[in-house]
């Protein structure tokens, strides 16, 4: 190597040299630049949210879903048509086939409820599987990776969870970039919020009641997302002192807390009204003043992981404390946050916000 | 069957004594429990209030406004609350005795024999039709409930050995065959309307009832209730077996039908107001048998006592132990099943089982 460098020193002069070094740096910096670009499109190493180390192929092309956070994650990602399959339960979650109506021909491969079909996943050939980490997620994800299927676990209980999630799915998709998006439109919604509830005395922050999917007195604890949800939104969830999943209460403890709103998950819609004609819960605040709300919208469910939990808190602000939002034009936040993730508005795929409980 | 009263009179005299002691003791019990029972749960609600609140019911006395929330919890929610926990338990040991008398078998109970299973499968069946009546919901838990009593009955009877084993076995496959079935609904359910229903529904609490549901359980249970307490003897006769009570002028079959019918109707009604609330079914009898003998005179009657106090005791403590409610089958079972293995163990040897 020395013997050229002299020889073209001694042979082309200083000229010569110039053009080497520019040469050099230029070669220098390919070698930096290179394996960047490259890792676009060869393995690499990404951290799951189960802590597992999961090898990615680049950029995913067959996407397989296995639960509703994860389809409509994929979906607010703008990766709808790389799905090659989901599972059963995400075609009846209106806006994912109203965004992308050939969902319901994708093949099914099970649900989390009833377990996933194995064999179905490995005959689609997927090249990034997106995984729960309940019941037998993390072990089917193992195995998964155990036959080279990339297989991601994804964790998103609570709004920071959600933001890794779409992080993780991009970049385990190849395409990191999309998340950037979707997790601006995400801060955007939650900084609106934050600016009205900023400053809310505590004795001001109103007490909601959560009413879950199981029945109006079943209630989300502390640990869930919903707790999280309503804290964000100013208020306080009278069953934050819970631990756990979703716990039955008896009506005597609703009476107890005496909630200033409630908040009703929209599976139990239809029944929820009759609890506000209830003798023995008209006393309670909440009943009394007409402040029982159905979570919205029509086609998805607000109150679940997904970055629409987002348009959960927003909503939920607003109907808590109106004065403070009197300036946010809901439907049009909510538009443009549909307009950034699925590339149509809300009112263009035919959203409500169904959020009315009538007696 | 060391007290039976046919063969041994002087043990029948002194089982009737020790019966009407028990019967008034239980009943005591019952009454005082009920009452403490009211003063429990989330709210503070003292004996002087439900005085107060008794009064203003029966006599239309005024209630301050301040009491008039607490009122209502009382009425509306805690009084039909502890009412049909007495109700439940009653209906449940009931249909479990009849059931042991019934097939000879102390081995039975509407959990063992599926009816529980496919009651739970005609309730989850009758959610997800349209038109969601509740009384569809009844008439296909009542249904199934009997379909999967027939079931059981049904093999039993066609291998026709071992009958103890083979009709608990014989129950068995019919809790799977309906556990199944459920599982096919829940599989086929839409997961944001009928699913959580069906969840909400087959979880056993009775943190949902209301006085609607009381107007249906009690008069069913209070009637199968009266019904089994005036024909109670009959079982007698019956666990003797189809040809000695032919000898005795009985039609068998008749009285089997008619028994099954109740029993399951019972139990149907219960799970479609309260989801299943395992091992009382099985437990209660077993206990009053212990306490006053087999014979189905004196048996019925404790049992029914029993199972009220059991499950008024138990779901006192699901509903005020936490914030939170607790499954009542989490205690019924926690405090079943050890006492049940109790019971197995102290009456080994004695032709129990």
């Amino acid at each position: 190597m020395n013997n050229i460098f002299h020889h073209i020193i001694h042979t082309s002069g200083k000229q010569t040299l110039q053009s080497l070094l520019l040469g050099i740096l230029c070669f220098s910096f390919s070698i930096c630049v290179f394996p960047i670009r490259a890792s676009a499109h060869s393995p690499s190493t990404i951290v799951d949210m189960a802590g597992r180390n999961v090898i990615v192929s680049g950029r995913a092309e067959r996407i397989i879903t296995t639960f509703k956070p994860a389809t409509l994650s994929v979906l607010s990602l703008g990766l709808a048509d790389r799905l090659v399959a989901v599972d059963s339960h995400s075609p009846r979650v209106e806006i994912n086939t109203a965004v992308y109506p050939a969902m319901r021909d994708l093949p099914k491969i099970g649900n989390r409820s009833m377990g996933l079909n194995l064999e179905t996943i490995m005959s689609l050939k997927p090249d990034l599987v997106i995984l729960y980490a309940q019941k037998d997620g993390i072990r089917i994800a193992d195995r998964l990776a155990g036959y080279h299927i990339p297989a991601v676990v994804i964790v998103p209980e609570n709004m920071a969870a959600i933001k890794d999630t779409l992080r993780i799915i991009a970049q385990a998709a190849g395409c990191p970039e999309r998340a950037d998006r979707a997790i601006q439109a995400v801060d955007h919604i939650m900084s609106v919020v934050g600016t009205r509830i900023n400053g809310l005395p505590d004795q001001r922050r109103k007490t909601v009641y959560y009413a879950g999917p199981k029945g109006f007195f079943s209630t989300a604890s502390g640990n869930m997302l919903q707790d999280e949800m309503i804290s964000m939104a100013g208020g306080i969830n009278a069953a934050h002192a819970f631990t756990g999943f979703f716990k039955s209460i008896s009506p005597e403890q609703f009476v107890q807390w005496n909630p200033d709103a409630v908040l009703a998950c929209r599976e139990i819609r239809s029944s929820a009204g009759k609890y506000l004609r209830k003798p023995e819960l008209a006393e309670v605040t909440a009943i009394k003043t007409r402040q029982v709300f159905c979570i919205p919208s029509s086609n998805a469910p607000w109150d679940f992981p997904s970055p629409l939990s987002a348009l959960g808190v927003l909503w939920a602000g607003k109907r808590l404390y109106p004065d403070r939002f009197q300036d946010v034009d809901l439907i049009k936040e909510i538009d443009q946050f549909h307009e950034i993730l699925f590339s149509r508005s809300f009112t263009e795929i035919g959203g409500r916000l169904a959020d009315t409980v009538n007696p | 069957m060391k007290n039976d009263p046919v063969s041994d009179p002087k043990s029948a005299v002194s089982s009737v004594h020790d019966m009407r002691y028990m019967t008034v003791i239980l009943t005591i019990l019952l009454a005082g429990l009920f009452f403490v029972s009211l003063m429990v749960g989330r709210l503070d609600i003292g004996w002087k209030e439900i005085r107060t609140f008794v009064c203003a019911s029966l006599f239309g006395t005024p209630v301050a406004p301040e009491l008039s929330s607490k009122a209502l919890v009382f009425t509306l929610i805690r009084f039909p609350r502890c009412l049909l926990a007495v109700f439940v338990g009653m209906g449940l040991s009931i249909s479990g005795a009849v059931y042991q008398g019934l097939f000879r078998n102390p081995l039975v109970s509407p959990d063992i024999l599926g009816v529980s299973a496919g009651c739970t499968f005609g309730a989850a069946l009758g959610l997800i039709l349209p038109g969601n009546s509740f009384m569809i919901v009844r008439i296909l838990s009542f249904a199934f409930g009997l379909t999967a009593v027939c079931l059981a009955v049904g093999i039993a009877r066609m291998i026709a050995v071992r009958p103890i084993l083979v009709l608990v076995l014989a129950g068995l496959v019919a809790t799977s065959v309906f556990s199944a079935l459920l599982m096919v609904l829940k599989y086929m359910a839409d997961p944001y309307n009928d699913l959580p229903a069906i969840v909400f529904w087959i979880m056993g609490s009775l943190n949902r009832v209301e006085w609607n549901d009381l107007y249906i359980i009690m008069p069913v249970v209070g009637a199968g209730l009266f019904l089994i307490h005036v024909l109670r003897y009959r079982l007698n006769v019956l666990s003797l077996g189809d040809l000695q009570a032919r000898s005795l002028g009985m039609n068998p079959t008749l009285y089997r039908v008619i028994f099954i019918m109740i029993s399951s109707l019972m139990v149907a009604v219960t799970v479609s107001t309260c989801g299943q609330v395992c091992w009382i079914g099985l437990v209660i009898p077993h206990i009053a048998r212990t306490l006053v003998g087999p014979n189905h005179s004196n048996m019925i009657p404790v049992t029914m006592l029993l199972g009220g106090i059991f499950l008024l005791a138990a779901d006192m403590l699901a509903r005020s132990i936490t914030a939170a409610e607790l499954p009542v089958s989490i205690i019924t079972a926690l405090t079943g099943a050890p006492l049940f293995v109790y019971l197995l163990y102290k009456n080994r040897g004695s032709g129990w089982i």
